[in-house]
C-alpha cells in the first residue's frame, strides 16, 4: 500500500465561477520543480467526508509500443481488469512482482488471451523480461473518483460535495508517497487544486546504449 | 615511448531473436575504420559477424543472464602485412546486483590468423624464426563493474587479464630475440624495426565514465591502462585516453 503524507503540502484552492451543474468537479494542476507541466502523475480520492466510496471497476488497456508501456502509468480501481496488447513487432514477456498482483505473460504478440484482473489496492510495477530498460506502473485504487494527469492537469468529475481526501502520486516522488491534500469542494461547478511536486530525476541510463555492449 | 590519435568510427546492426522464455539469439554484424594520425599505417578497417546465445535464469532484471558468443571478424590495416583474421568465442555470466550496480564477469578465447604467416626474415643469432607474428592465440578473463552515478550517468570499471601471445615492435636485439616465437619486417614504425611475438601476460584496467544525454544516445569519457609483461625482463605498457558516443536506433 502507499504511505501517505497527511496534510504537509499547502493546498491552493479557489472556487471558479458555478456552471449550475449539482455535483461538482475537482480541477488539478500539476508542475514539477521546473515548472514544466507534470504528465504520467495519478490524482483520487481516497475519501470523501472520512467515507471511503465504492470503486467502480472498469476494463482498460495498457499497450507495448517501441518497448515502451504505454501509457507510462494507468490508475484502475479494484475490481477493474486490464488488457496489455504488444503493437511491437518483438515479442515481450511482461511481469509483475507487486504484492497488489504478481503475474507473468510469457512471450507474446499481438493480444494475449485473457485481461489481467487488478482484485487488491496498491501500485504494481511492470517490467518485461527480454528488454530490461522497460517499466511501467499500474496504480489500483479504491475510489470511483481518479484520473491520470496528462500534460500537467486532470479533471475530476460527477464529485459529491463534502470534505474529500486528495491523492496525489507520481512514479518519480520520493519513496513512493502518495501526497494527501484536504479540499472542500464547492457546491456546484469546479474546484482547482495546484500543486508543484518535487519529482526525482528521470533515469534516462535505463535505455541508453552502452559502448561495446553488443559486442559477441 | 610512442604517441598517437585515432578517429574512430563504428556502425553495427542486428537481429534479435527469441527461440524461449528464457533464451534469446543475437546475430549482428559492423563494420568499424579506425584512423591513425601519426601510424597511419595501423589505420584499419574491420568487418565483423557475431552471434549470441542468451540465457536469463528467471524473472525480472536482476535475475542473472549466461551469454555464449562466438565472433569473426576481418581487418585489413592500410600496412596489409598485418591484414588478420580474428575468431573469438566468449562466455559472460552479468547480474543485476543492486538499482545502481551491475557486475559482470567473462572468459574468452582469441585466435587470429594472419594473412602473411610464410613470410621469413633472417635475424641473428642463429635461429630460423618464423614469419608469422601475427598468428596467435589468447586467454582472456575480465571482469566489469558498472555503478549508476545518477539518472543519467555511470562509470564502467573493467579489468581484464590477457594471457597468450602478443607482438610487439622493436629494432631487433638477440636478447629479445632469443625470447621471441616469430618475426617478420615492420618497417611502420621505423626502418630497421621488426615486428616479434612472443608469450606474455596483459594485464588492462579501464575506467569510463557514461552520460546518456537522450534514450539513444551516450557520450563517454574514458582511460585505460595496459601493462604487458613478457620473458625475461620485457614490459612494456599503454595508455589510451578516449572520448565518443554512442547512438541506437
Amino acid at each position: 500500500m502507499l504511505q501517505r503524507k497527511v496534510g504537509t503540502c499547502a493546498v491552493a484552492l479557489a472556487a471558479m465561477l458555478g456552471s449550475g451543474a449539482e455535483a461538482a468537479s475537482l480541477v488539478v494542476t500539476l508542475k514539477d520543480q521546473e515548472g514544466a507541466a507534470v504528465s504520467d502523475a495519478v490524482v483520487y480520492v481516497a475519501t470523501i467526508n472520512g467515507q471511503q466510496p465504492a470503486p467502480v471497476p472498469r476494463q482498460v488497456t495498457v499497450d507495448q509500443v517501441d518497448e515502451t508501456f504505454v501509457p507510462h502509468v494507468r490508475a484502475v480501481a479494484v475490481g477493474s481488469s486490464i488488457s496489455f496488447p504488444n503493437s511491437d513487432h518483438i515479442r515481450h514477456h511482461m511481469y509483475s512482482f507487486a504484492p497488489a498482483k504478481t503475474f507473468e505473460l510469457p512471450l507474446y504478440i499481438g493480444l494475449p488471451a485473457e485481461p489481467i484482473s487488478f482484485d487488491q489496492a496498491g501500485l504494481v510495477t511492470l517490467g518485461c523480461n527480454i528488454h530490461d530498460h522497460m517499466l511501467g506502473y499500474v496504480l489500483v485504487v479504491e475510489t470511483p473518483y481518479y484520473a491520470e494527469v496528462a500534460a500537467g492537469t486532470a479533471r475530476l468529475d460527477n464529485l459529491p460535495d463534502g470534505e474529500l481526501a486528495v491523492r496525489i502520486w507520481h512514479p518519480r516522488l520520493a519513496d513512493d508517497t502518495a501526497l494527501e491534500f484536504t479540499v472542500q469542494t464547492a457546491t456546484s461547478g469546479d474546484t482547482a487544486l495546484q500543486q508543484q511536486l518535487t519529482l526525482l530525476p528521470d533515469r534516462k541510463a535505463r535505455r541508453a546504449p552502452r559502448r561495446g555492449s553488443s559486442r559477441y | 615511448m610512442e604517441g598517437d590519435t585515432t578517429l574512430l568510427g563504428s556502425v553495427e546492426g542486428g537481429l534479435h531473436l527469441q527461440p524461449g522464455i528464457y533464451t534469446g539469439l543475437t546475430l549482428s554484424a559492423g563494420v568499424t575504420r579506425e584512423q591513425f594520425r601519426r601510424f597511419t599505417g595501423l589505420s584499419q578497417t574491420r568487418g565483423l559477424l557475431g552471434a549470441t546465445l542468451d540465457h536469463k535464469f528467471g524473472v525480472g532484471e536482476r535475475a542473472p543472464r549466461l551469454r555464449l558468443g562466438a565472433t569473426i571478424e576481418r581487418a585489413d590495416f592500410n600496412a596489409n602485412t598485418r591484414n588478420l583474421w580474428l575468431h573469438g568465442i566468449r562466455l559472460s555470466y552479468s547480474q543485476r546486483l543492486t538499482d545502481s550496480l551491475q557486475f559482470t564477469a567473462a572468459i574468452a578465447h582469441e585466435n587470429q590468423q594472419g594473412d602473411n604467416d610464410r613470410l621469413r626474415i633472417a635475424v641473428p643469432p642463429a635461429r630460423q624464426l618464423p614469419g608469422d607474428t601475427w598468428n596467435q592465440e589468447a586467454l582472456v578473463a575480465s571482469t566489469a563493474l558498472e555503478w549508476a552515478t545518477g539518472p543519467s550517468s555511470w562509470l564502467t570499471a573493467t579489468l581484464q587479464f590477457r594471457h597468450g601471445e602478443t607482438a610487439a615492435s622493436i629494432t631487433p636485439r638477440p636478447t629479445i630475440l632469443r625470447q621471441a616465437t616469430a618475426v617478420t619486417n615492420d618497417p611502420l614504425f621505423g626502418v630497421g624495426k621488426v615486428a616479434y611475438r612472443l608469450d606474455a601476460n596483459t594485464r588492462q584496467f579501464a575506467l569510463d565514465w557514461n552520460l546518456a544525454v537522450t534514450e539513444e544516445a551516450t557520450v563517454y569519457v574514458g582511460a585505460e591502462r595496459q601493462l604487458t609483461r613478457g620473458g625475461i625482463s620485457l614490459s612494456y605498457q599503454v595508455n589510451v585516453i578516449r572520448a565518443g558516443m554512442v547512438f541506437s536506433y
